[in-house]
């Protein structure tokens, strides 16, 4: 059995360079070694990395090659991920051991999200020294990452918000049982086989996208914020780790469950080629500690979740395995904007007038007098240049408001990453760009409370989060929808 | 306890409720089960009847339930993001004004291929005008172009809410998925109007569409060898035109 641990256990700010870090460094040299020109080799670095994404045309991938086919805005983002994974640790234990060292090596996880240590938030030392120990250039080291706002290799800590998990660990779905695509849960929504493009899940969504454009940056654009370079950096794979270690304790926290759907069970995934290529089925990869992957975290306890995340989700969940039939919930649109919002570098906002509901939402509000859950959508975001990494979304904040004053108003937070590469139409992509669901269920029981909930009308806020003045940006959301079910 | 007749009843139609509340698009998918029983029946009426000669308007009727039997079922995601997207109230005149937009797309790509195939057939024969349909179908389904176009059929869009405004960008939605459609499709609808709609070209050309719609990495190669195999196979027989 393999123990993946957290790198801020194993090295620290002032003596970075534990055996399992240096080891990783030392095998990164030997896979870039082996990128050759065409990046042919399926061990080698820059082919692991095209496997997530890449803008290399198709007609000079080398034969068989698997790339471009990571799995984003769908429920296979999670099982994807950890594929790829384990062929990238299998790769790099090999080489690792053909090196010299241990043979037991296993992928360390930067866990970032613990509130009780916040330097855990800066990139770990051993990846913004430029030289190693022995004086040879660092490879873990990457200058394509973000500048300032924050100044990653810098050592500047990343935002505490940017890695909260409260709001994805208190989903109590792996894919919101709503049957309507556009709604995600904590794992994503039921799709296809999606590269990009449709709704986000909550996992996804944060920490796992800001964390990416927060470490990549957005002018320039680092390799960390583009699907096509992501793979490059060699923190990538760490904070990926991070991802797959938080479903395992999503999962801990109990009355939440995988997907039964064979759909899922049995969608596969070939990750490298020739006589390397692995194929494995999600149901393959959901014990982690069974063969063929034999890991596990050193950290998978449940998260406790603050008493008023807590006290939402029980309230927005349903414990009991009656209540998380699929057929449960049908939700109902009563209202939309009118019109697209901008993404700017200063905040905008949208109105929404809402109407009574009439189908779904007034049979069930016959029985339990309001809507059981209230969601609002923000839709279809598209663009091709960022002014921002994120959004805050409030709801009816009053005119004039700071929204930091406002955090019982916030409905969540909106991440760029992904934003460019899902605007465009391509092969790949329709140009849809992305969409996001939030379960505002206690937003509006709060507002409802203070008497300044309107049921006809609804004033939805966009604060940039890391923008200046002097960012441009054309990126918008279509449409901004509010759903009862 | 054994659940009363009353109570069976009621759970049915419960289900029932759920289902049309969930797939408000059902009523699309009637039509196209309608149109594919009405293509087979037509098509066994025709077996029994060679020497008939379909009318005008018998050609027209034939064209557009092609059109709802083939590529109808490709853009069901499209009709219920579209009803999902509207208000409850308006959710079927979404769909409506969707499928408007949509059919006019094809009503003039199908007046086009008609008109072509009508201008050339007495030129160059049947057999020849078939033959080359086949060919270009088998050519515009390995070229690099299509997939960028077979993906913005997924395409989806903001919808005003309410008013004028929502029935225009629903037909608007109609025409973008339509267009789109129609630029991925047309060579292959060709080719079943050249073959005068036989179920057989047309049920393997709707499986390439499915698979090319819906599969994760459709091979352009197989979908080609089908549509090359099937035509092939038509014009040895001398289908429908024997």
């Amino acid at each position: 059995m393999f123990e993946r641990r957290d790198v801020w256990e194993l090295g620290t700010e002032e003596d970075p360079w534990h055996p399992i870090i240096e080891w990783y460094a030392r095998a990164v040299t030997a896979m870039q070694e082996r990128n050759g020109m065409d990046f042919s080799d399926p061990t080698c670095w820059r082919y692991l990395a095209e496997v997530h994404g890449s803008s290399i045309p198709r007609g000079d991938w080398p034969r068989g090659a698997t790339w471009n086919e990571c799995q984003h805005s769908s429920w296979y983002f999670l099982p994807w991920h950890r594929i790829y994974l384990h062929y990238f640790e299998r790769v790099v234990r090999q080489t690792v051991s053909t090196l010299g060292g241990p043979d037991d090596w296993a992928l360390p996880y930067w866990n970032y999200s613990d509130p009780r240590r916040p330097s855990v938030r800066r990139l770990p030392a051993a990846f913004r020294e430029p030289q190693m120990p022995s004086g040879e250039p660092n490879p873990l080291f990457v200058s394509q990452r973000s500048q300032s706002n924050p100044a990653i290799n810098g050592g500047e800590e990343v935002d505490l918000e940017d890695v909260d998990i409260g709001a994805a660990m208190a989903e109590m779905h792996f894919s919101e049982p709503t049957g309507d695509p556009s709604f995600a849960g904590f794992g994503g929504p039921v799709t296809g086989f999606s590269h990009s493009g449709g709704s986000v899940g909550s996992l996804e969504n944060i920490p796992h996208g800001m964390v990416h454009v927060e470490v990549g940056g957005i002018q320039p654009r680092g390799w960390m914020s583009s699907f096509a370079t992501a793979g490059r950096d060699p923190i990538f794979w760490l904070h990926h780790a991070n991802i797959d270690r938080l479903w395992k304790v999503w999962l801990n926290q109990g009355s939440r469950v995988n997907p039964p759907d064979t759909r899922w069970l049995d969608m596969s995934f070939t990750i490298g080629s020739g006589a390397s290529a692995t194929t494995l089925a999600v149901r393959d990869v959901l014990d982690t500690t069974q063969s063929p992957l034999n890991y596990h975290y050193t950290d998978e306890s449940p998260l406790v979740l603050e008493p008023a995340i807590a006290a939402a989700a029980s309230a927005a969940g349903s414990p009991s395995e009656e209540e998380r039939m699929p057929e449960d919930i049908v939700p109902e649109m009563v209202g939309a904007s009118d019109e697209g919002v901008p993404l700017a570098a200063t905040s905008t906002e949208v109105e929404v007038a809402v109407e009574a509901p009439s189908g779904p939402a007034f049979a069930a509000a016959a029985e339990s007098a309001q809507p059981r859950k209230v969601y609002l959508k923000v839709e279809n975001v598209r663009g091709e240049e960022l002014a921002a990494s994120s959004y805050l979304v409030h709801v009816d904040l009053p005119p004039g408001a700071n929204p930091a004053e406002y955090e019982d108003r916030r409905a969540g937070k909106v991440s760029m990453f992904g934003v460019l590469e899902a605007s465009q139409s391509d092969e790949e992509h329709s140009g849809s760009g992305l969409t996001f669901s939030f379960d505002i269920t206690g937003v509006v029981e709060r507002l409802q409370e203070a008497g300044e909930w309107d049921p006809e009308h609804l004033r939805v806020t966009f604060t940039p989060v890391h923008a200046s003045e002097e960012q441009t940006g054309n990126v918008s959301a279509g449409r901004v929808s509010l759903f009862y079910a | 306890m054994a659940a009363t007749p009353q109570a069976a009843q009621g759970s049915v139609s419960l289900r029932l409720r759920r289902i049309v509340w969930r797939h408000p698009e059902w009523w699309v998918a009637l039509v196209v089960a309608a149109a594919w029983a009405c293509m087979v029946d037509v098509s066994l009426r025709h077996a029994t009847h060679a020497h008939a000669v379909p009318s005008a308007s018998h050609g027209i009727i034939a064209t557009a339930v092609m059109v709802a039997a083939m590529m109808l079922p490709l853009v069901l995601a499209n009709v219920r993001h579209v009803a999902l997207s509207s208000l409850w109230r308006r959710r079927h005149r979404a769909m409506a004004a969707f499928l408007v937009g949509y059919l006019c797309c094809w009503a003039v790509a199908q007046t086009v291929i008609q008109g072509t195939l009508g201008f050339l057939t007495p030129l160059l024969g049947w057999t020849s005008v078939a033959g080359l349909a086949t060919v270009t179908a088998v050519l515009w389904g390995v070229s690099p172009g299509r997939k960028r176009r077979l993906r913005r059929c997924g395409l989806t869009v903001p919808l005003a809410p309410r008013g004028w405004r929502a029935d225009t960008d629903c037909t608007r939605y109609g025409v973008i998925t339509g267009l789109s459609c129609v630029t991925t499709c047309w060579a292959l609808m060709a080719t079943v109007a050249a073959f005068s709609h036989s179920v057989l070209v047309m049920a393997v050309v709707f499986g390439v569409q499915v698979s090319d719609r819906y599969q994760r990495r459709p091979s352009p190669i197989m979908a080609a060898l089908a549509v090359l195999g099937v035509c092939l196979l038509s014009l040895a027989a001398g289908v429908p035109h024997h």
